[in-house]
Parts: C-alpha cells; structure tokens; sequence
C-alpha cells in the first residue's frame, strides 16, 4: 500500500492505496464520489470522466498513484457554490437526459470543451463527444445541450 | 483490465532497461491505452515518463517524435502537421475520440505493432526510422519485420523530404477499427505505399512503389494508378477477420491506394 | 399537465452525479463482493469442483458450488403468470450449457479477494458435444435440455426438450393456399437477423442485505421489481414474502434486464452469511452472460393482385432462444403479434413459429422483441412485392396497411385510432421523397436513394398488464402517489406524475411519487411499452377514485352534495361559488390525524387492449459503389402514439430507438467462434453508434386520440425501434435492385451483392404508378 495525497474538488485527500487500482476505484470505493461510473472499466464508453487539469480523461485507466500533484474535478465538483454549472443547467433545459448514467461523463466532457472552445463548431463538439458513448437518447439532445450551455456561458461572460 | 504488483518510474535509459530485463512479466507502460486489452499479470509497470521522450523536434528538415508523445500531440504538432502534406497528422486523426488520442502514445502504438494501427502506414509511408534502446537505429520497415523483441522505443525519426502523402481507410463505424487503412507518398525520387489492417500491420508494397517510379511519365496517370494499386494487393498478404474477408481486403486495397495514388500523380502531372 | 415537455423530474440528481443507482447506493454498506465463475464450454458436464485452495484465500466470506445451493427449477423470466417460460434453470448445476454459464458463486470482502479466488477454483469437465447452429437445432441428436430432467413451462405452448423445442406457434386467417394460387404477383424471401446487444451504459448489478426482520432486501438494476422477487423467490425456494425488491435509479435496459440475473445470486450469498451482498457484472459478463436479442430466420411469402392489393401473407419464423429458454416462445408470438396487424386487411393469414433451443448465449428481450426483426424481414418483402407489381412502395402501403376502425381478422384489439396515413404522407414530405425516389447518382461512384417502412407494436400485453396504483392526501395538502411502474431512466415517473397532476389540477411539485418496491403497489414491470398505457390507466383512475372520496368526505363537511365540488391546485371548493372551499391542508391534517377517515384510494388497472401505435420511417443513404459502403445521410420518423404525454421525453426516446436501430442494421454485430464463445465482449469489438456515426435524425408527431388510453396515448418505446433497418435496405434495393437479406449491412455484404449484380452503371429505375 502506498500514501498519496489526492486533490480532488479543491480538497486534499490522504489515501492508502495499492499500486494497481485506478483512480476510479479510489474516488468511488474509498471516497464515495459515486457520481463517476463503471460502464466498462475499459475506457471505452466515458462514463467514468473526471477533469484532470482541465482535460477529460477516463478515470478507469487512470492510476490513482499518478494523480498526485494534478488538479481533479469529478461531476460532485462542477457545480459552483450550491449553483448548477452552466453545462448542467443545459443539459436539463434541453431534455437531454434519459437514464442519466452516461450523463456525469458528458457534462465533464463538455466543460473540458467549453474550457477550450467556447464557441465550438458542430464538427468540434462531435469530435469531442467520440469517446462518450449514450445508448439511450441518440445524442441529438445531447449536441443541442452543448451548443446551448455555449450560448448561455458567453451571455453570462457579456454581462459580467 | 491489467495488474501488476509494482510500479516504477526510472529516470535513466539505462535503469529502464536493466528494469525490463529483470524479468519477462516487467512491461513499458505507454499510456496504458492498449495494455488495457489484455488480462496480463505483470511484475512490474514501466512507467517512461522521466526520460524526456515526449517532444516532437526539427533537425536539419528530419523530424524526430520522442516515444511519449501522445498521438494527440503528434495531431496538433506544427511541425508534424506541416510534413509532407500533414501525412502523419492525416492518419491520427481517424482514430476516435480525442481523449483517447490524448492518452495513447506514439511510441506505444509502433512497438506493440497494433494491425490496426493507423498510424504505423503513415510512418512506413514517410520512411520512417525508429531508435530503440539496445538494437540501435534501424528502418521501421525492418523493426516491423523482425520477430518480436524486448527492447524500449525512444525515438521515431522522419527524414528530410518534401513529397506529398495521403492516408485512408476503411471502417464498418465511426467508432471501429480500420477493418484496412494505408499511406501514400510520393516525391520526385520516391513512391512508397503502404498497406495496414490486413489485418496484420503495416507492410510497404515495395514493387508497386518501384513500378510508379519506373513509368511514370510514360504511361497515363490511371493505368498507372491501376497497374501499381493492383501489384499492391497481389504483392502484399491479407486474412480474415470479424471486419472483414481476406477477398474484401485485397479489393478494397485496389480501392483505397488507387484513391490516394491517382490524385498524388495528377497533382504531378498538373491534372 | 398532459402535452408539456416538463423535465424530468430526477434530472437534477442525475446531472449532479448524485447516489442514486444500485451500485452507489452498496457503497454505503460494507458488502461483501460476489464474483461468479464461468464455464469457458458451450456444453459440458462437471465431474468435480475443488474449491479448496481457494477457500484459504484471506477475505473470501463463501464459496457456493452446486452442491450448496437450494435445487430448485426456475426460470429467469416471467412476466406473465402463468408464464410461457420454460422453468429450465437451477441456481447451479452440474451441467454447463454455454460458454459463461455459472459454474460456481464466490463471495468475498474486496474485488481482489474474490479475483483470486476465482482463479484457485478446479473444476474437472466433460466437454459435451455443442448445437451451436439454430438452424440444426430441431432434431439434432445432441439434447440441450435432457427431456425426463424436470424442465416444465407453466404456459406450455409446445415444450419439447425431446426435440430441443421450446415453442411452436401458428397464426391462420383465411385460405392461404387459394389466396396465393389466385396471386398474380409472388414474392418469397429468406432473412436472418442477428442477435444484438443491449449495451445499456449501467451493466447488471444488484445489492442484498437482510432487513430488520430478516427478509433479503434487494436494491437492484431491474425492470420489474415483482417478477424479480417471483424469479428468485424460485430460485432460492423461499416463500414471496421473505424478499423485498425495490428498484433504483437504472442506467438503461431496453429488455436486458427484463431477467433476474444477478439477484439469485447475492441473495443465496447473504442468506449464506447474513451479510449485505453486491454484485456488479464486469462489461464482459453483461455481453456474454446475460441475453442478447433473439437471432431468428423468417421465410416469408407474399401474394398481391396486378393492381396491388395485398392478398397472401406467410411467415415462418425461426427463434434461437439459446441455452435457456426465458423469453423465447413470446418474443416467437410477438414477432407475429405486433407486425400481423399492419397486414390485417389481406385476405389470408399463415404464421408459424419454432423456438429452438442451442448451446448459446441465451435470447432475451430486447426492444421491440422480435417485432423489430419480423417487421424488417416483412417491410423489405412490401418493397420486393411492390417492385414486382410495378407500384410505388408508398402507393403500395397506403393501399393495404391497417386503418382506422378496422377489426376482426387476427386484431385482438380493434384500431380505434390511427394516423398511420399521415405519419406517411408527412415523412414523404419531410425527406423529400417526390424528388428523390428512387436514386440520384452523386457522382460515378455514389449513388443517393431513399427508401421507407411502415411499423406498429402494441401498448401492453392483453389481459396480461396490470398495474395498481394509491394516491393519498398528505397532512400538508400534497400528495403521495405509490405504484410499481419502474421507471428505467425513460422518464415514466415523470409521466405518471404528469397524468395524476392533471386529473388532481395540480402542478407536479404537489405530487411525491415512489415506484417500483414490491411492498408497494403491484405492477407488471417495464417491458411491452406499457408504462404510459397501464400504468397511466391505472394513475387515471386511482386519482379519479380518489377524487371520489375527497368530495364526499369534504361535501360532509361543506354541507354539499360531492358532485357540486371542484378540486383546485390547494383546495375543494364549489363550482358554483368559489368563496365556499376548504383547503387540502386542512383536510389532509383532519383526516390524516383524527376523523377515522385517511384518504387514500387504490386502484387496479388491467391492459384488456393493447392498442397499436404506428410508425413510419424514412432513409436516406448514400452508397459507394466501389467500397459497398452505406453512408446514413438522413433518416426521417413519424410517430402516431396517440397523445403525447411529454412531447421532450417523447421526442429523446425516438431519437434513441432510431440510433440503436441505426447500429442494429449496419454494424452491430455479436460474432461467435467454432466454439460457441462470443468474442465481441467488450465496446472495442463490438460497437455501438457514437456520435459521429448519427447526424441527421428528425422525429415528428401525428397525433392521433386513443379511446382507451390515458388522455389518449398510446406506446411508443419499442415502435420506434422498428423502421430504420428496413428503410435502409429498401433504399439500397431502389439504388441497385440489390435484396439483403440479412443484416448487418456490412459494407463487405452490399460489395459482394454489387459484385454479383455487376453493377457499375446506371441504377434501375423503378416504374413509378399511382402515386399521390
């Protein structure tokens, strides 16, 4: 077992871990940040992402021992001081949330994209959705909840 | 999913490699993206991530793409992007989803000789030469023939050359393997096609790639196009697979390479 | 209320990641992990298992072979009672009878543990001879199921182990031989469609702990929290009522877990230990060891007349229910059930069917249920039948599909409502069919073409759904509403809740609604699209029942006759003269604290019609002539589900149901070795559609008003499934002539049959006649 230290949402976290369990292990079983899921364990489908620095990565290919040092956000994360995220508030005046198991996933995904292009093109938002499978809504909710959230956070910017 | 008892993460070549040869269950992490695949049980992870293998650098007009670079990185590279008609870049970018292209390294993707690769048909296409650890220097195109060997990839090297390339491929779905992909290039002194997804790894099709050398300029754009497209698919070896038939390969490689070849030549000619 | 895109009422919880699924909420509890070993053998007998050296793992809590389980037959399924399912199944056996059959149960307190353990279980086998081919499997001297073993189906429609049949079925009207001879147009046809997988994004888990009382208390991933506890009750051999089932939030089932897969398991582990219990099927095991759709052959023969009136319809269907039998036989009798009526109007009926049992992966349910691969087999013979009239395939179903009003013949349920015409008439309009059909070639090597389906389904199973529901007045004025719909991530909580807010006249936020526990109110579960038609009937009336006993406990207290009152948003108050009230609060105080007089109605609501709703589907492709490859550049859907409750949560169910269908008829494919192993067993083999492999899908509505349904509705989560595959394969056969008749339509399978067609010239033309 080794010692790390996890910053997770803007806390530090001691943990024991063992060399070979992913980061999604960590933050479900140890921390229960259960908002992360397990649907393939292979880095396949998206449902586990989490924000690494910024970026959306697959938390179950991830080693919790290599974390260290690096700034993680989980869907527990993303909302600012009691108030929804912009993207979450999105995704629910779109509709495009069915059983809402790929939907932690693809809020981090589209933060991580609006994080870099605020105003992204249909082919943009397609590429950054490759690695985020939905079997239930076929998507098109989904696109429009991104392009929404995109209106709304560059209105929010006008303003402020 | 993989396990492995112990981690390390050395800051020397040469610790890394006395690490690999202690024992065959010790294996070179390279992003974990593939090794996900198997259900190895593993002595020991490698991680390379200390030895500043992770940049992408110009030298005397041959580009050099250190083993840690994500395909990401080798993506969106400048210099990468503006070799040979963004060749390289070209063939990445038909691997989906961006965070897994964020993750999976390049150096990883060429030494486990992935047939579906599709970035190992771009490099052949370029002439690639790759630098591993113990054997040294040496062509891709021979690293690719030799029998499987334990060694560590450093370094991936393009040579200096300002042809053209094109690359393509064939999917059942967006999200799939290439069930066939390949590369073209072509300057003044050089045609070199290559071939990926047979389903085995990339393979230069080095007598179709003579052939356009040789009459070029005296047969028209297409037959040569057809000729040459067609000495690729005898000369080369296909199978089947779930994707797709053995037959079914070797036509669409007919298809594929004529697609890319036929506007490269007529590009040259002023077609 | 009814016809607003209200949102979800749990998006908020799902958005924020909250711990509402099953395996959030075993987090909590210290569980033992339960892992299951598999048999790597598509048959085989087990001499003998040594558990030994892996009982001396530290952590492992039990190791369950079947020589420590209860031998009690059951089946997996059920959603009827009596069932049409073989009872085929005991928790553990000696006999394996797929490759991922269980073998042996393992319980255990970490992941790794029970890893290991499984890893140290020696199991001696005799590999049996495997039927691995369903087209082989009737008569084949190799047995699945030994006849004399046990094995009984308590709705016994043709179990013949003897014989490795599970079912036969036959659908007759009229006089098929004459009406065939007396044709003058005949078509026949040979189709096959392939298993699929469900890949809901949340796999099969299931968390068991014993309450206060002792009863194993399940949360668990499932669609029908009362036919789980029947299952398992079974398996376990314990009586009903010493297991609870309730249902969380799920992460997507489409029919997958329509069967009780992990709950027998944990359950006989907590028994075991007294211990809470979870189990979380790996990705792999939810592709191999679950169910995929049922794999079926149609031989199908159609009859016109020259002016194109449909007047002979014979299918044969073949079904491949794999090693366990579940649900075939009514997949076999829904494949029939659910696409005849469309054809009702022909002269003569002929539908038989055969459910075989084979050494695979078993059969399950799957949206749409062998309607979906029926109606593929049958469209695409509607387009070849057309063709060889010389009739517009639109012309041609506008000519003989089921209508408005129509009755008798094989309907069960009269269609009192249909806007089947003008689903049809606007997805012409919206693809733009008129200048498009049949083909447009893009450039020497593409050609465009568009083709069409036309679809129904049903809403419930007759006389078979049922659904109970209880509205209670709370001390706040605000109510409770209890019922056992099981809500799948579809949104039927929503529903109801939308339906009982407008008989009640009141906004969603007064309503409180818990489903799907088995100490509440029964319901037939999430399957047959009957959520919103029986579930909502049943909401209609236990609010109206409710209604009832409100006004005449207030018209009391008003000194009122009851049907002088109206019920508003926070108060009973006259008709005639609003300024005489009493408010809910009041009332919900008074008789939930004192007067004797709780008010709360139940009421109970069986499905004595399943209404069709209808559908049509329009595609557009572009095909490479050089590659074979089908390229989807639009697919257009036209729904008639009645009213529509929540035009939002109905418009996503669409889309969703059109892109699984997308995957289903171009590249989803679940692909066996020589040994009955599934090799597609992770999302890297076998793939769904992403998002760039969809691109332009619209869906619209053509009300129609549903006599029997809830303010007029009528189903539409399986319908929606139905239209894509053949519309694609009817645009291909405008394109090039070309007839597949399988599926996927793999670009390597449209090559073969350009090839065979020599086709690089121009497309045929398809003589054009009657069109509107």
């Amino acid at each position: 077992m080794l010692s790390i230290l996890l910053n997770i949402n803007g806390r530090d976290y001691p943990l024991q871990v063992e060399s070979n369990w992913t980061l999604l292990y960590v933050i479900r079983e140890l921390l229960r940040f259960t908002g992360s899921k397990y649907g393939c364990g292979t880095g396949d489908c998206g449902a586990c992402k989490v924000l690494i620095d910024g970026e959306a990565k697959n938390s179950c290919t991830l080693l919790a021992r290599n974390m260290e040092g690096k700034k993680i956000v989980t869907i527990e994360g993303v909302s600012q001081g009691g108030q929804l995220h912009p993207v979450q508030q999105a995704f629910i005046d779109a509709g495009a949330i069915q059983c809402g198991f790929c939907t932690p996933g693809m809020v981090i995904t589209s933060i991580a994209l609006l994080s870099k292009s605020p105003d992204p093109t249909e082919d943009e938002i397609l590429e950054a959705l490759g690695n985020n499978l939905c079997r239930c809504s076929g998507y098109k909710k989904i696109v429009e909840a991104i392009h929404l959230a995109a209106l709304q956070m560059q209105e929010k910017e006008v303003v402020s | 999913m993989f396990s492995f008892q112990d981690y390390a993460a050395p800051a020397t070549v040469e610790e890394a490699l006395a690490l690999l040869d202690k024992s065959r269950k010790n294996r070179i992490l390279g992003g974990t993206a593939w090794l996900r695949m198997s259900n190895l049980k593993l002595h020991t992870g490698i991680d390379l991530k200390n030895l500043g293998l992770n940049s992408i650098y110009e030298q005397d007009g041959a580009l050099q793409i250190g083993a840690c670079c994500t395909l990401r990185q080798a993506e969106t590279d400048p210099l990468l992007c503006g070799y040979c008609g963004g060749l390289v870049a070209d063939g990445i970018f038909n691997i989906v989803g961006v965070q897994f292209r964020a993750v999976a390294q390049v150096g990883a993707s060429v030494f486990a000789r992935y047939g579906f690769s599709d970035l190992l048909p771009s490099l052949l296409a370029c002439g690639a030469s790759v630098r591993l650890a113990k054997a040294g220097m040496m062509p891709l195109e021979d690293f690719l023939n030799r029998p499987f060997f334990r060694d560590i990839l450093l370094e991936i090297l393009l040579p200096a050359q300002n042809g053209i390339g094109r690359s393509a491929c064939l999917r059942n779905s967006a999200g799939d393997f290439a069930l066939l992909n390949g590369a073209v290039y072509l300057d003044h002194a050089d045609c070199r096609i290559a071939v990926g997804a047979r389903p085995q790894c990339a393979a230069l099709a080095r007598n179709a790639g003579e052939f356009v050398l040789q009459n070029r300029g005296s047969l028209p754009v297409d037959v040569l196009a057809e000729r040459a497209v067609l000495l690729a698919s005898e000369e080369l070896k296909f199978g089947s697979n779930m994707r797709g038939s053995e037959d079914y390969r070797r036509e669409m490689c007919n298809v594929l390479m004529r697609r890319m070849l036929r506007p490269l030549l007529g590009k040259e000619e002023g077609h | 209320m009814i016809g607003q895109s209200i949102p979800k009422l749990d998006a908020q919880a799902l958005v924020t990641g909250k711990p509402v699924y099953t395996d959030d909420l075993a987090a909590y509890h210290h569980a033992l992990i339960v892992k299951i070993l598999r048999s790597p053998h598509a048959h085989a007998r087990i001499r003998s298992i040594d558990k030994s050296h892996a009982e001396k793992i530290p952590g492992v809590a039990c190791i369950l072979t079947h020589e420590d389980v209860p031998h009690c037959r059951y089946t997996n399924s059920g959603e009827s009672y009596p069932e049409p399912c073989p009872h085929d199944r005991f928790l553990l056996e000696p006999v394996v009878r797929y490759v991922g059959d269980e073998v042996a149960i393992v319980a255990a307190e970490s992941e790794k543990a029970a890893a290991r353990a499984l890893e140290l279980i020696r199991v001696d086998y005799e590999i049996l001879p495997a039927v691995l081919d369903f087209t082989n499997a009737e008569n084949n001297p190799v047995l699945v199921h030994a006849p004399n073993e046990g094995v009984f189906m308590p709705d016994d429609v043709g179990l013949d182990c003897a014989h490795n049949v599970v079912s036969r079925h036959k659908v007759q009207k009229g006089d098929l031989s004459s009406a065939l001879s007396s044709s003058d147009r005949v078509v026949t046809g040979e189709f096959f469609t392939p298993p699929q997988s469900h890949c809901m994004m949340e796999t099969h888990r299931s968390f068991c702990f014993p309450d206060e009382f002792g009863r194993l208390t399940f949360w668990t991933s499932t669609q029908s929290p009362f036919h789980t506890r029947r299952q398992t009750a079974a398996a376990l051999g314990l009586p009903y009522n010493r297991i609870r089932v309730m249902k969380p939030r799920v992460g997507g089932a489409f029919g997958g877990k329509n069967i009780t897969v992990c709950e027998p398991y944990v359950g006989i582990v907590t028994l075991k230990t007294g211990r809470p219990a979870k189990m979380v099927l790996t990705r792999k095991e939810t592709f191999t060891a679950t169910a995929s759709r049922h794999e079926m052959r149609f031989r199908i023969t159609l009859g016109a007349s020259a002016d194109g009136t449909l007047k002979a319809v014979q299918v044969d269907c073949l079904n491949n229910t794999g090693a366990y039998g579940e649900d075939g036989p009514a997949v076999t009798m829904v494949s029939a059930g659910n696409m005849l009526p469309m054809h009702n109007r022909t002269d003569a009926i002929e539908f038989t069917g055969t459910t075989v049992y084979t050494n695979l992966l078993p059969g399950g349910a799957m949206r749409g249920y062998g309607a979906a691969q029926s109606t593929f087999a049958i469209e695409c013979m509607m387009d070849e039948l057309a063709d060889a009239c010389g009739i517009d395939p639109i012309a041609f179903r506008l000519k003989n599909c089921a209508k408005e009003g129509d009755t008798g013949g094989i309907l069960t349920t009269p269609i009192r409502s249909s806007s089947l015409l003008r689903c049809i008439a606007r997805g012409r309009e919206m693809i733009g069919w008129n200048e498009k059909y049949p083909v447009q070639q893009l450039s020497e090597t593409r050609l465009r073409a568009v083709g069409m389906a036309a679809a129904t389904h049903g809403s419930g199973v007759q006389n078979i759904g049922q659904a109970a529901v209880s509205i209670r007045l709370e001390e706040d004025g605000t109510y409770l509403m209890r019922s056992g719909a099981t809500d799948l991530g579809t949104g039927s909580d929503t529903i109801l809740t939308q339906i009982a807010a407008q008989v009640l006249n009141c906004p969603v936020s007064r309503i409180n609604t818990r489903t799907a526990d088995t100490d509440g109110p029964y319901d037939t579960g999430a399957f047959a699209s009957c959520t919103t038609y029986v579930t909502g009937n049943a909401v209609i009336k236990a609010a109206e029942s409710f209604k009832n006993r409100l006004f005449t406990w207030a018209g009391k207290r008003m000194a009122c006759p009851p049907d002088t009152l109206v019920l508003l948003e926070d108060r009973v108050a006259m008709q005639n003269d609003p300024s005489r009230f009493m408010e809910l609060s009041g009332i919900g105080m008074a008789t939930m604290i004192g007067d004797n007089a709780m008010l709360e109605a139940t009421e109970t609501y069986l499905c004595t019609d399943a209404p069709n709703p209808f559908a049509a589907g329009f595609a557009e492709i572009d095909l490479d002539l050089e590659t074979g490859k089908i390229d989807l550049h639009q697919f257009v859907l036209v729904v008639d589900c009645g009213k529509v409750i929540n035009p939002a949560l109905a418009r996503i169910q669409a889309e969703g149901g059109v892109v699984q269908s997308i995957g289903y008829a171009l590249y989803e494919q679940p692909v066996r070795d020589q040994k009955g192993r599934l090799i597609t067993d992770s999302f890297m083999q076998y793939k769904i559609p992403t998002r760039l492999d969809v691109r332009n899908i619209r869906v619209a509505f053509e009300e129609s008003s549903e006599p029997t349904g809830p303010f007029g509705a009528k189903s539409l989560g399986e319908l929606v499934i139905h239209t894509p595959a053949p519309a694609i394969a009817n645009a291909l056969f405008h394109a090039t002539g070309i007839k597949l008749h399988e599926l996927p339509m793999t670009p390597e399978k449209v090559y073969r049959a350009l090839c065979a067609r020599g086709l690089n010239k121009y497309p045929r033309r398809v003589a054009q006649e009657g069109m509107h």
